[in-house]
């Protein structure tokens, strides 16, 4: 664990050390996760010893599968909590259940932007006034599937139905619930048919099967994803089943169920080995379907996701920003087999002709569907961070914004989380001439104690990177006033390291490459367990994600697969 | 931009599962029958029936003499007089239905320049500037630009606030020729709201595509919900006992708003109107439904309340809205026989350049003879098992203006219906410098709407805040 502090050049005398102000929410704590382990003395010989970079596994049992966790119970999560099936996920979970397509609507919640990652449980709440809508898409997919009966159901119903009825859910529910069922589960929903086929306004055999498709789309079983585990020898320790385990590995790598292949290793026990589970996990990822979760892994990583900025250009370039970050960070990790420093570093790009312009490179590509590997000028040679859609995802409409940059390059690059600001804090934000400069905006801010700690580190952070306007271009004055920019940064996480402009941080970064991988090792892991680790995971899970990241020598490819061999894959500790 | 008016509608009420859903409900017994005579197969109630409400607006002024010809003589919070007064006393008959109410202002008004009639017609519904006096955050302009012909509203109109809350259809009908000035009604994506003028196309309209009483496939699903959702939450139940922590929480907070839903199912109305048909109480053979002169609207006020009644009784929609736009040339030769009443429309009369104060009480009882009508309608229309419809719908008139000089101040307002003993009734109340916005902010609350505030609330006009709160005194 590395531990900052603040030490302002500007201001003269070491400014404070931030872990010394906790009600600012500033911790000042980056969690590094560093490789070796930090806790080791906690975790004991089991935890020191790892398990990346090595096939070595925990405790084996008789079939060579995974008995015990290589981490303590005690530094177990206590689990991955039950997410709501995300839009993307219901999307491709119901395109799963069908042989031909529906038509979902939009009426289904879709995930929240607050949180660091959409597969967050938190981010997938449901609200009440989320039911209606759970309830009418549900309604609308069962009506479209029984419009189509005879693909849906294969045998032919006769007299009351329910033999048929139950045929359908032996075969359906457990492709809709991603594991085997038990016989109490289909009694529960063929009690549900025959009540609708009886009683006043009786439904006939097609609406009967449509009304109990509607039950089992917003029961939790389907809707959310649950881990159950079984308890083993350990008190407190589940295992989980070789379904729960399939199930984790593709909707992490491919927001979708299991295919056949994972189903087949999950139900002959397979999925208790290790070396299976990077196996498929490499099955996975190698699939176009991981290209797109990847993507967006790194978008979202970024905080770049989902945004259009149709405000600030013009719609044709505005259009290209996304695919410009998906086929940067695709091809490094599928392509190139790029290592961190490529990530955060690399002098090119791919654009099109819109993009070209916008840069203002050479236009070479014919069109905007004319996608060419580009070399970037020097101010641009920074990676995902040089990207335009990283550079005005972190920007107001009409300015950049050195709080915003600098926020998102500490909590999002390093994983120094400053925490939320303190109430009131915007009143406090001194209010100077329209003529200051960024610079005399940070020193004021500064000047203010409760604002220092944070702001001091975040904006100086920001500060370094306003060679680049709200629009990842490169400029060389400032908007408005017209006075050269001025992009001499500190990097406070780094000793306080000095850089000048986005390419400079972007070097920073590479150079520090132990910890840059331990913030992106940290990131992927709670991208991956869909929640914010608590210490005990960083002392056990992330650090051992994070070694095998490290004897890969930072191999993005070698990071994303990585996340199998942990023991948060495969247990949880049991809360009552 | 947004819209700066709902300050925190925090939730649709349980009750509003779809619209034009004529066979819907959770299923019971059925209850009673009341008697449609314009349906030619059965009708039937179940359970509690829902509140509906009847919006109608008009745009004159309701000062032939005295304040006294509308105000009755009373005390605030007391028991209407037996004679109510003059311009009211069509209602006499009703006066123990009725909540007459004085003293609510329309200030949204003056927050732009405008004649007599653009701005308060255009915020009386909406309690907001037009669009044009906002800015890209939603403040006031310093210097706002006149509310003419062609401008809209920044806000949605109450009428369609409460259709849109309730997930219902707004059934907006007029009497008169399509709104110029007097355009009240805007949607929810604040588009003007124009109205239909014929009943038959109104109805044609509302009810298109139900077929005598054969449910579609998505209705017959929908009447089963209640069995589904139960099902659904065994199934929460069967896997909540297996997790714990957050995982627990999480699903049980999930389980207990499906039940939450449930509970708003069982309550719903289940009204059955097998081959509903549009018979006016009027012949409409040869109305003009544009006519801005009036020959026809008493014709065509009948034929619109007819429809409203359907469209209650069948839960074809909730909320209606019926418009009173002729306001210029307003002649009512209806009253005189078929013989204009006066030499000049109704705008001169109003502001005294002709006509006699005998003539201005004549025409303005009119009004309230068509509220005293509405309730007689409804109160003749059973539903349920020993009510009628009356006792789950509220009749709302207003009118943009008060006084002869286009004054909107303490804007004539009448509420009729109790809502099943919510309402106190029989009662005047009258209130000193509360605005549209409390008037509104107050109903939505009745309606189950739950609404901290209804409109503009920045600020203060003439020693009136924009916006203190819901008004004490409606709760019986």
């Amino acid at each position: 664990m590395i531990q900052v502090r603040l030490h302002d050049p500007r201001f003269g005398a070491l400014a404070c050390l931030i872990v010394a102000v906790p009600m600012l929410a500033c911790s000042g704590n980056i969690s590094s996760g560093s490789p070796g382990g930090e806790g080791g003395d906690r975790a004991g010989g089991s935890a020191g010893s790892g398990n990346g970079g090595n096939n070595k596994t925990g405790g084996t049992n008789n079939t060579g599968g995974v008995s015990t966790p290589d981490c303590p119970t005690d530094l177990l999560p206590f689990s991955f909590e039950a997410v709501r099936l995300t839009d993307v996920q219901y999307r491709n979970t119901i395109a799963s259940l069908f042989s031909f397509p529906i038509d979902i609507g939009t009426k289904y919640p879709t995930s929240s932007s607050r949180y660091a990652f959409t597969s967050f449980a938190a981010a997938n709440d449901v609200l009440y006034a989320d039911l209606q809508n759970i309830l009418e898409t549900s309604e609308s997919i069962a009506l479209q599937a029984v419009d189509k009966i005879a693909q849906v159901v294969s045998c032919t119903p006769t007299g009351d139905g329910v033999a048929c009825a139950r045929t359908f859910l032996q075969g359906f529910l457990p492709r809709a619930y991603r594991r085997p069922v038990q016989t109490a589960e289909i009694d529960h929903l063929i009690a549900l048919y025959s009540a609708v086929r009886a009683g006043t306004e009786p439904l006939d055999f097609n609406l009967a099967i449509a009304a109990v498709l509607v039950s089992v789309l917003q029961s939790p079983q389907f809707l959310y994803r649950v881990d159950i585990g079984t308890p083993g020898d350990t008190p407190g320790l589940l295992k989980l089943d070789g379904f729960e385990v399939a199930s984790r590995l593709s909707y992490l790598f491919w927001d979708a169920p299991p295919d056949d292949m994972l189903k087949a290793r999950a139900g002959n026990g397979d999925l208790d080995k290790k070396d299976v589970l990077v196996s498929e996990a490499e099955r996975l990822l190698a699939d176009p379907r991981g290209r797109t979760t990847v993507a967006r892994f790194f978008s979202e990583w970024m905080g770049a996701s989902g945004k259009v900025f149709a405000d600030r250009v013009a719609a044709p370039i505005a259009a290209s920003f996304a695919p410009e970050f998906n086929r940067f960070v695709t091809d490094a990790v599928f392509d190139a087999d790029a290592d961190i420093g490529a990530l955060v570093s690399a002098g090119h790009t791919f654009a099109n002709k819109s993009l070209q312009q916008h840069y203002g490179l050479p236009v070479t590509a014919r069109d905007d569907n004319d996608w060419l590997r580009v070399e970037l000028p020097a101010k641009l040679r920074a990676g995902v961070l040089s990207k335009a859609q990283v550079a005005a995802s972190h920007a107001h409409t009409g300015d950049t914004s050195v709080i915003l940059r600098g926020n998102f390059a500490l909590g999002r690059l390093t994983c120094f989380d400053v925490g939320l600001p303190p109430a009131g804090a915007a009143a406090m934000n001194p209010v100077l001439p329209a003529t200051a400069t960024a610079r005399d905006r940070i020193e004021a801010r500064s000047a203010i104690a409760l604002c220092k700690s944070c702001h001091s580190a975040m904006d100086w952070m920001g500060y370094g990177m306003e060679d680049l306007d709200q629009v990842g271009r490169v400029r060389d004055t400032y908007q408005g006033n017209g006075t050269p920019v001025d992009a001499a940064g500190i990097a406070v996480p780094f000793d306080d390291a000095p850089f000048t402009g986005t390419a400079g941080l972007a070097s920073l970064l590479a150079a520090n490459a132990e910890a840059t991988g331990a913030c992106l090792a940290t990131q992927w892991y709670r991208f991956a367990t869909a929640h914010t680790e608590n210490d005990e995971e960083t002392q056990c899970h992330v650090g051992a994600l994070n070694k095998a990241f490290a004897d890969s020598n930072y191999n993005l490819k070698a990071l994303l697969v990585g996340i199998a061999r942990s023991d948060a894959m495969l247990f949880r500790k049991e809360v009552k | 931009m947004s819209r700066p008016r709902v300050q925190s509608l925090s939730a649709i009420t349980p009750s509003d599962l779809g619209r034009r859903h004529f066979l819907r409900g959770a299923g019971g017994a059925a209850v009673g029958v009341p008697l449609l005579e314009y349906f030619s197969g059965n009708a039937q109630a179940q359970m509690t029936p829902p509140k509906r409400v009847l919006f109608m607006t008009a745009g004159h002024s309701q000062e032939p003499g005295a304040a006294e010809a509308w105000s009755p003589v009373a005390a605030h919070n007391a028991a209407l007089p037996a004679n109510l007064s003059p311009i009211l006393s069509p209602l006499i008959a009703h006066r123990d239905r009725l909540l007459v109410v004085d003293g609510i202002d329309n200030i949204a008004s003056g927050l732009q320049p405008t004649n007599g009639h653009n701005g308060t017609s255009r915020t009386m519904l909406s309690v907001m500037p037009i669009k044009k006096a906002l800015d890209a955050n939603g403040n006031l302009l310093a210097a706002p630009p006149e509310c003419t012909i062609g401008e809209d509203a920044a806000g949605p109109s109450i009428d369609y606030f409460l259709a849109d809350a309730w997930k219902e259809t707004m059934l907006s009908l007029r009497v008169g020729a399509p709104p110029d000035e007097h355009v009240r009604s805007f949607r929810m994506d604040l588009s003007r709201d124009l109205h239909e003028g014929n009943p038959q196309t109104a109805f044609t309209r509302l009810f298109q595509g139900y077929k005598g009483g054969t449910l579609s496939p998505a209705d017959r699903l929908r009447n089963k919900r209640a069995s589904i959702l139960d099902n659904v939450r065994g199934n929460f139940d069967r896997l909540i006992t297996r997790v714990g922590g957050e995982d627990k929480i999480r699903l049980q907070r999930h389980a207990d708003q499906i039940r939450q839903l449930e509970t708003g199912l069982q309550t719903m109305v289940k009204l059955v109107c097998d081959n509903p048909m549009y018979k006016p109480p009027q012949p409409l053979t040869g109305v003009n439904f544009n006519d801005g002169n009036a020959r026809f609207d008493d014709k065509i006020v009948a034929g619109q309340l007819e429809l409203v009644k359907m469209a209650f009784a069948c839960q074809a929609t909730r909320v209606a809205h019926i418009h009173f736009t002729n306001i210029q040339e307003n002649k009512f030769p209806f009253l005189n026989g078929g013989q204009d009443l006066f030499s000049i429309g109704w705008h001169g009369v109003i502001h005294k350049d002709v006509g006699t104060d005998e003539h201005r009480l004549q025409t303005m009882q009119w009004y309230t003879k068509v509220v005293a009508d509405a309730i007689s309608l409804f109160a003749a229309t059973p539903e349920g098992d020993k009510g009628t419809l009356l006792d789950n719908t509220l009749i709302v008139f207003m009118s943009s203006l008060r006084q002869s000089w286009h004054g909107t101040y303490s804007l004539p307002t009448i509420l009729a219906g109790n809502l099943n003993g919510t309402l106190k009734t029989g009662r005047y109340l009258k209130y000193n410098k509360r605005t549209t916005g409390d008037f509104f902010t107050t109903l939505l609350n009745v309606l189950d709407v739950p609404a901290t505030s209804f409109g503009w609330t920045k600020g203060a006009r003439d020693g009136t805040p924009f916006f203190t709160g819901p008004l004490p005194g409606f709760v019986g």
